[in-house]
């Protein structure tokens, strides 16, 4: 309940924090605003005290804010969709996502997406963390198939059907954090200095801040979910291999994968990323045992993978 | 420092993996027969699969591409990469060998000037001083290929060019050289021709 409670704080401070930055940053809904708020004093000093130019005031704002919320919908980062995987003829697929609706009381995804890697690993490609929002669709990482076994790719699965997924207003902020980002960039590589761009800085940071806090609980939630159903000490397990294989896989998708692909040479995606998170796996885990050891927290499975 | 502050230690920034880790160990323990086999075990048509995916993604294979292994991504692929990166340069490097790396690597800053990157990037001037190591690299591979040196890759040691018993990571070999690592000398000594056999008795 706790953790549930520090999610609502953070959204609403989210919310405030968006609305903050339309006011300052694009100053439309505060010019909408005053210049409502100047013809109304007009009419009032001319007529008298009306409450014409009050509801007016409402419904012009109201106009503008909608038309902001509309025109943000359609400003997001692009990205490219995953291929659907057809379900019908993988009986082993789904029989184990049936199994998994069933341990953690959830219902069973109706669609599969294929995606190369547990994140999105180039600018504009598949975002597989947006089918995370999607109890419909389960996303699977080719990338991570000889990586994970057939238990961590429960893991997976349970984790991804009890997750919370984010409120929609989220691609809001989301949108609001892409344009923060590129006006940053912009004002960095103009060298630019001021108030707008320190705003921008600050409300990029909390923007960040916010979001990511967020989205740790809701998966901190998840895992303890998860963990009633399989066990701690096995979800440990899994996070591990998920955490470095969400940077072994991009990594060997890009050095590997894509410049053979661009040659027209087809290299086997998941073999390939098996042997580079081999080969990134033990000084991981040795720096994941010493911050462990660090903050003195300990690893539910002290042997590691 | 104080008593008191050796006894409240600082708060370590912890990576959310750790937290994550962290949070679960309060949590129940529960028996569950586990299931070692790779989840692949579970896509029979794997090859396929991944076909489909890379198509998605980058959509850079013709019909019909080859399959290949990641043994021959030296050959097929980098050493085809770094002989256009040299080719764009070619005015860059007229005249140039690569005993001459150890001095090239000096003038990186002036070099970064009149560097030409692939079409596909634009690049601040930072960065084209950091891609000089990378043309230099490319430079050395490509030049110790026409000597007849072999070529191989594999993910542990990365791409490596061979020569009777002699072997030479080009990439490292550069790094090394720009950090002081290595002497000009040692370079030279790494990449000079092979002694001819002696004649027989």
């Amino acid at each position: 309940m706790r953790l549930r409670l520090h999610m609502w704080v953070i959204e609403a401070r989210l919310a405030g924090l968006l609305l903050a930055e339309k006011a300052l940053m694009d100053r439309l809904l505060i010019l909408t605003l005053y210049a409502v708020f100047c013809l109304a004093s007009i009419e009032t000093y001319l007529d008298g005290v009306s409450l014409t130019p009050i509801a007016w005031a409402i419904v012009i704002f109201a106009i503008v804010a909608g038309w902001t919320a509309v025109s943000l919908a359609s400003e997001g980062p692009v990205s490219d969709r995953p291929v659907a995987l057809d379900l019908a003829g993988r009986e082993g697929l789904r029989n184990l996502l049936e199994n998994v609706g069933a341990d953690v009381h959830r219902p069973v995804p109706r669609h599969a997406s294929l995606v190369l890697s547990p994140i999105l690993w180039r600018s504009f490609g598949c975002d597989p963390g947006s089918l995370r929002n999607d109890k419909s669709t389960i996303g699977i990482p080719a990338g991570c198939l000889m990586v994970w076994s057939v238990f961590d790719f429960r893991c997976y699965v349970a984790n991804s059907l009890v997750r919370t997924p984010s409120p929609r207003w989220f691609r809001y902020a989301r949108v609001a954090l892409h344009k923060l980002n590129q006006e940053c960039f912009q004002h960095a590589a103009a060298r630019r200095t001021g108030r707008r761009v320190r705003l921008a800085g600050w409300f990029l940071r909390h923007h960040v801040t916010l979001l990511n806090n967020w989205e740790l609980l809701a998966e901190i939630e998840a895992d303890r979910r998860t963990a009633r159903c399989y066990g701690a000490s096995t979800v440990a397990d899994w996070l591990q291999r998920y955490y470095l294989s969400a940077i072994s896989v991009p990594a060997c998708l890009n050095a590997i994968v894509a410049p053979s692909a661009a040659r027209g040479q087809l290299l086997p995606v998941a073999e390939s990323c098996r042997v580079y998170h081999n080969l990134m796996e033990p000084n991981w885990l040795t720096s994941l045992r010493a911050e462990n050891d660090q903050s003195g927290t300990g690893d539910p499975k002290a042997g590691g993978p | 420092m104080t008593k008191a502050e050796r006894a409240t230690p600082k708060p370590v920034a912890l990576s959310a993996i750790a937290i994550r880790l962290g949070a679960l160990q309060n949590t129940a323990e529960v028996a569950h027969a586990n299931d070692p086999r790779p989840a692949a075990s579970l896509f029979e048509d794997l090859p396929s699969l991944e076909e489909t995916a890379v198509r998605n993604e980058l959509g850079k294979l013709p019909d019909p591409f080859s399959r290949g292994a990641v043994e021959d991504l030296g050959g097929s692929i980098l050493i085809p990469q770094m002989q256009e990166e040299v080719a764009r340069n070619a005015k860059m490097l007229a005249g140039c060998r690569p005993p001459d790396i150890p001095d090239l690597i000096q003038r990186a800053p002036e070099l970064a000037a009149s560097y030409c990157e692939d079409r596909q990037f634009l690049l601040a001037p930072a960065q084209r001083q950091a891609m000089i190591p990378n043309l230099l690299t490319a430079f050395l591979a490509v030049e110790l290929v026409k000597e007849n040196w072999q070529v191989s890759y594999s993910v542990e040691e990365g791409l490596t060019l061979r020569n009777g018993r002699r072997r030479l990571n080009p990439h490292d070999t550069v790094q090394r050289l720009a950090k002081g690592e290595l002497s000009r000398q040692e370079f030279l000594a790494t990449i000079a021709p092979a002694d001819p056999s002696p004649p027989a008795a």
